[in-house]
């Protein structure tokens, strides 16, 4: 009987090993692909839902221990660090994933992981504007910009925390003396996204805007004749902002060593590539080099400063960008 | 102490369940975090609480003046083409919001299609204005939100209205004194019915709302939320909300209990539709139209030109799935609501005490609330009941149970507004009769009254039907492994703004709508003509 009873435990566990859950904020059409990847290299099963990151934490918190998800992905820093401060997720020591992935682009005490990286970035009307008129975020908000900037809406999370990085650059006081410069040049209402921002900018409307580099991609994609041109501010400083999507294991996970080795498997060169090219993202692990897709942006000089930075001061930005009527 | 009979029961018991997730949200106060409230009102609150006001009042209107004539020229006159364009006037309610929004804006505003098209054709220097502003976007939801007033307007038109144009004919009043004295006051019930479900669903809105970059009072709930990480202060923000919504409902309600809505004379089936001249007819027809252009042609060809782009990128066998599942998941929400919402309008029809009002007004507050954190609250609820009565792990949460749980309680108010109505026109002596007729209840209410509710059940499941389709924040959080529906498709697509490789699920959810639509014409034409 006891052997029997092994056997079962044995075999319902390695039944178990062979499935893991993900909740998932990054959308499906850019994990699926992945996750049928690796099923076919280990035969690991990957379950999935999606949902907006918000809701996916309140799911996670709600069902507490019972929670069937070993995994949660998101996009944006200050998510990952909400995740983390809400205590939902369980440091990780592995050393793969300290290898692969660069300090600045993990939790500091590795509850998650940064596995792609978006560019947070100036793009301008190539018609309108030379290259070596712009030099920062910051010179976005002196006189010689008035009524030429687009900017999307405060309300989405990757301005929020482009806002929180320079809270932690430059103090609450200058950041938001820039962030009012802002809003003082805008050319119009604000955008409700990025795509919509490049579109102003090609038709003329503004001769420059702040937008993620995978919603360039995707645009320039279909085009041949975009008068929108990418420019890599603050080289001589910190750098450009970047954030990422990346994971955490779950606190009440399940199958935590399957869902690490998913992680590391993520982290390596077979996964990187394919994980980031169909968005037009950077690989987190910087030993592998961007596709051509990419690469024909040019090298950047990232702002090493920490990810995790936009979610601490998330809140603080959101406050101070009310203040300045960025709406 | 009035006797308790089931349908009592069942309407408290529901009642009840309905209501828990809204107050699991009022629970929020126990704990006020200051600091936010005082950032709040100092920075957000005063412009965004004007914004929605204005908002309200602009989709009221523009609802109102869309929908009423619409039923009032489909319901009293015959001109050519009157079935067609009747079966028109609802099209848009299977149009998604968001996507109305998002074509407008595609087409109108400052980098819209039309507008540089236009602007190049005629060589213009500058830009046009753009739409994004109040006055856009409450044209888009007044386009998008008319069908629920034409809907109960014609139903109340076509129930009594006519027949008081033939007394006041009779008794030599205007034409135009009958509609304002006698008509539109008799139908002001159902219009008003309409209107709140109209504003319900505007103060819910997000995803349009956002589309257009205007920012009202559930912008700042999910600012709170996602930018403050505040649940808490999101969850009071829409505490007070449906607060605001409570306090209209029980006024509109204390305005219209004190008179009686039951149809002058009977069988008002009989009576037929005037007929319009020439000219009248060509100007109703150009109404109908243009509104139908715009409000669902022009969306709807925009949506098959995006569809037919990307389709053979993204179109897969897996449609057939989302189809299905999309339907399934509709239809056994149909099915719930119809019965809870009958046992509970006929209930509180006979039972008018201030209790049951109340329950039926705060059961129909879910529609009110921004649907991620309805969604929220009802997971809470269920998995408390999990927890607490030691359930087997995650029966409710991991199946359907939960993701028909959690749209029952936000339609709630869609099935039993058409319900209700249609049960202030069954009066007592129908109930009488039953009674001496020494029929059974059950027989009789399936002979004498199911037929007379008969518009308002084939309305609340058309008006379900198409907003369980489109639903998103609910259908995200509570749906179980695997099941995906056309709605999920178009969330995967717009969440990173893919708005294009959205319009194949948005075309796909469009078609199946129409089914219903279609079905609930046929029937209420057949009911009409007998």
């Amino acid at each position: 009987m006891k052997l029997i009873c092994a056997l079962i435990f044995t075999f319902s566990s390695t039944l178990f090993a062979e499935e893991i859950v993900i909740y998932s904020a990054r959308n499906e059409q850019l994990i699926k692909p992945i996750f049928d990847l690796y099923k076919k290299e280990t035969g690991v099963e990957i379950k999935f839902i999606t949902d907006k990151e918000g809701p996916l934490m309140q799911k996670l918190k709600a069902e507490g221990k019972d929670t069937p998800a070993d995994i949660l992905l998101t996009v944006d820093a200050g998510n990952l660090w909400q995740a983390a401060n809400e205590d939902l997720l369980a440091p990780v020591t592995s050393k793969t994933l300290t290898k692969n992935i660069p300090s600045h682009l993990r939790d500091p005490k590795n509850r998650w992981f940064g596995f792609s990286v978006r560019a947070r970035t100036i793009f301008y009307n190539k018609d309108k504007v030379k290259a070596s008129d712009l030099s920062t975020y910051e010179d976005l908000a002196t006189e010689k910009w008035n009524k030429k900037l687009c900017l999307r809406t405060s309300n989405k999370v990757y301005n929020q925390s482009l806002v929180a990085m320079m809270i932690a650059e430059h103090g609450e006081k200058k950041a938001e003396e820039i962030v009012s410069g802002w809003v003082k040049n805008l050319a119009t209402n604000v955008f409700p996204d990025d795509t919509k921002l490049i579109e102003a900018i090609d038709a003329g409307i503004c001769d420059v805007g702040i937008a993620n580099t995978y919603y360039y991609g995707k645009y320039a994609a279909g085009k041949t004749d975009t008068k929108v041109a990418l420019f890599w501010p603050n080289q001589k400083a910190k750098g450009v902002h970047v954030n990422v999507s990346g994971a955490g294991i779950t606190k009440f996970a399940k199958n935590k060593k399957a869902a690490i080795l998913f992680l590391e498997w993520l982290s390596s060169d077979k996964a990187q590539n394919l994980f980031v090219d169909e968005n037009y993202e950077f690989p987190a692990n910087d030993k592998i080099k961007p596709s051509d897709k990419i690469a024909g942006w040019g090298a950047f000089k990232p702002n090493v400063i920490n990810v995790s930075r936009a979610g601490e001061l998330q809140a603080s930005a959101v406050k101070l960008m009310d203040r300045a009527q960025y709406k | 102490m009035p006797k308790l009979s089931f349908s009592k029961i069942v309407s408290l018991l529901v009642g009840i369940v309905v209501t828990i997730p809204i107050f699991i949200i009022y629970t929020s106060f126990v704990n006020i975090d200051y600091e936010i409230w005082a950032h709040l009102r100092s920075y957000v609150l005063p412009e965004l609480i004007i914004n929605t006001i204005k908002l309200v009042f602009g989709v009221s209107f523009g609802t109102l003046i869309l929908g009423v004539p619409l039923a009032y020229f489909n319901a009293f006159y015959n001109y050519p083409g009157r079935k067609l364009f009747s079966f028109l006037a609802v099209l848009p309610m299977s149009l998604p919001a968001y996507i109305t929004a998002f074509v407008y804006i595609a087409l109108f505003d400052i980098t819209g299609l039309w507008s540089l098209g236009l602007k190049n054709l005629l060589g213009l220097e500058g830009f046009f204005p753009g739409i994004r502003n109040v006055y856009g976007v409450s044209l888009v939801l007044s386009f998008c939100f008319y069908p629920y007033v034409y809907l109960m307007a014609k139903n109340a038109f076509e129930s009594q209205g006519r027949r008081a144009f033939e007394v006041s004919e009779v008794m030599g009043i205007s034409k135009s004194k009958t509609l304002l004295k006698i008509v539109l006051p008799l139908s002001r019930p159902w219009i008003i019915s309409g209107l709140m479900l109209v504003i319900m669903e505007t103060l819910a809105d997000f995803g349009a709302v956002s589309i257009f970059n205007y920012t009202t009072f559930t912008t700042a709930i999910y600012r709170s939320w996602f930018g403050l990480f505040s649940l808490q202060s999101a969850q009071q923000l829409a505490a007070l909300l449906v607060s605001v919504v409570f306090i209209f409902m029980t006024a509109e309600h204390f305005a219209s209990s004190q008179k009686n809505f039951t149809p002058v004379g009977k069988s008002q089936a009989t009576l037929r539709r005037k007929k319009l001249s020439l000219i009248q007819s060509f100007l109703v027809i150009m109404f109908s139209s243009t509104v139908s252009l715009f409000a669902f042609f022009i969306p709807l060809f925009m949506v098959g030109k995006w569809a037919l782009k990307v389709a053979s990128r993204d179109l897969d066998s897996r449609y057939f799935s989302f189809v299905f599942n999309s339907i399934e998941i509709a239809i056994l929400v149909v099915i719930i609501l119809l019965i809870l919402s009958s046992c509970m309008s006929y209930a509180v029809r006979k039972y008018k005490g201030a209790i049951g009002t109340t329950i039926k007004h705060l059961s129909s507050l879910g529609y009110a609330v921004p649907g991620s954190v309805l969604a929220v609250g009802t997971f809470l609820f269920l998995t408390f009941v999990e927890s607490s009565l030691k359930l087997p792990q995650r029966i409710l949460t991991s199946g359907l149970v939960a993701l028909l749980v959690g749209l029952s309680i936000r339609f709630y108010s869609i099935a039993l507004t058409p319900l209700t109505a249609s049960f202030l026109r069954v009066s007592d002596s129908h109930f009488h009769i039953i009674a001496l007729s020494g029929q059974k209840k059950i027989q009789g209410f399936f002979k004498a009254i199911l037929p007379m509710i008969k518009p308002g059940l084939l309305t609340a499941a058309l008006l379900v039907f198409v907003e369980v389709m489109k639903e998103m924040p609910m259908t995200l959080m509570t749906r179980p492994f695997g099941k995906e529906t056309l709605a999920i498709r178009i969330f995967e697509m717009t969440s990173e703004g893919e708005w294009e490789r959205a319009a194949l699920p948005s075309f796909f959810l469009i078609i199946v709508s129409l089914i219903p639509t279609i079905l609930l014409f046929i029937q209420s034409e057949k009911s009409y003509e007998k």
